[in-house]
């Protein structure tokens, strides 16, 4: 198959210059996000049943696990709330 | 109608990144997509969190929740968002392990549909969809593993 040559030198170029904290945020949400998933599994929770108990649409906990959302401490602690487990250990 | 190739991106034990040029162009869709944003001071970092995205994926694979759908319910047609901002990059995810990526912009209007670039994209890959699906469905195509085998030398007319 013929390849995008310039399409990779720019996909590695820009993917390499990404910023350190930039690239550790994304790494955080998505970890958060599998993380999420997982609880969601072992407690029997589908994401409908999380947006209803946190107060928050489908779309938004669809974002949530996205894997680049920025979530902040206090959606953190209402979904640590709901799932009666904290989400996030530091 | 405008001929469109499928060039390969990126391939890893786990995904197969392609993008697809039309006839008469020197650059591919993704091509032109990350031009458009590299260097714009507002767009860049958000061009970085789709990219850095894929990266991610090239490792992890193409799980559909990293998509948000576009297109109608009948196609295979998503898009990889920047919620805030709006910036969408246009994709058909064909498998868990397989991803075709167009080209993008800033939705700045409530459905794809009313920006033309945009609805342009989308389309585009519509097409392409179902003209691969009915290449897959007689036997033409194949999905493989990473790979999209029997397009080598193929163009499909969008």
């Amino acid at each position: 198959m013929k390849q995008d040559q310039e399409g990779r030198v720019l996909f590695r170029q820009i993917v390499d210059e990404t910023p350190e904290d930039l690239k550790t945020q994304l790494r955080f949400s998505d970890l958060i996000a599998e993380k999420l998933i997982g609880m969601l599994k072992s407690k029997g929770m589908s994401q409908r049943d999380l947006a209803k108990n946190t107060g928050k649409t489908e779309a938004e906990v669809s974002r949530w696990l996205g894997g680049t959302h920025n979530f902040t401490l206090r959606t953190l602690a209402k979904i640590s709330v709901v799932l009666g487990e904290d989400l996030i250990h530091v | 109608m405008t001929k469109a190739t499928i060039l390969s991106l990126e391939q890893t034990e786990v995904a197969g990144l392609f993008t697809l040029i039309f006839e008469g162009e020197m650059q591919s869709e993704f091509v032109k997509f990350v031009k458009k944003f590299k260097d714009d001071a507002v767009r860049k970092n958000e061009l970085r969190v789709i990219l850095n995205q894929i990266d991610t994926m090239l490792v992890k694979g193409i799980e559909e929740r990293r998509f948000r759908p576009e297109g109608k319910m009948s196609d295979g047609v998503t898009a990889l968002p920047v919620y805030k901002s709006g910036l969408r990059l246009y994709c058909l995810r064909l498998s868990d392990s397989v991803l075709i990526v167009g080209n993008g912009g800033v939705k700045n209007t409530q459905t794809y549909e009313e920006d033309k670039d945009l609805n342009g994209y989308v389309i585009s890959l519509q097409k392409l969809d179902a003209l691969l699906k009915a290449d897959i469905r007689n036997g033409v195509v194949r999905i493989e593993k990473t790979e999209i085998v029997g397009v080598d030398n193929k163009d499909y007319d969008i």
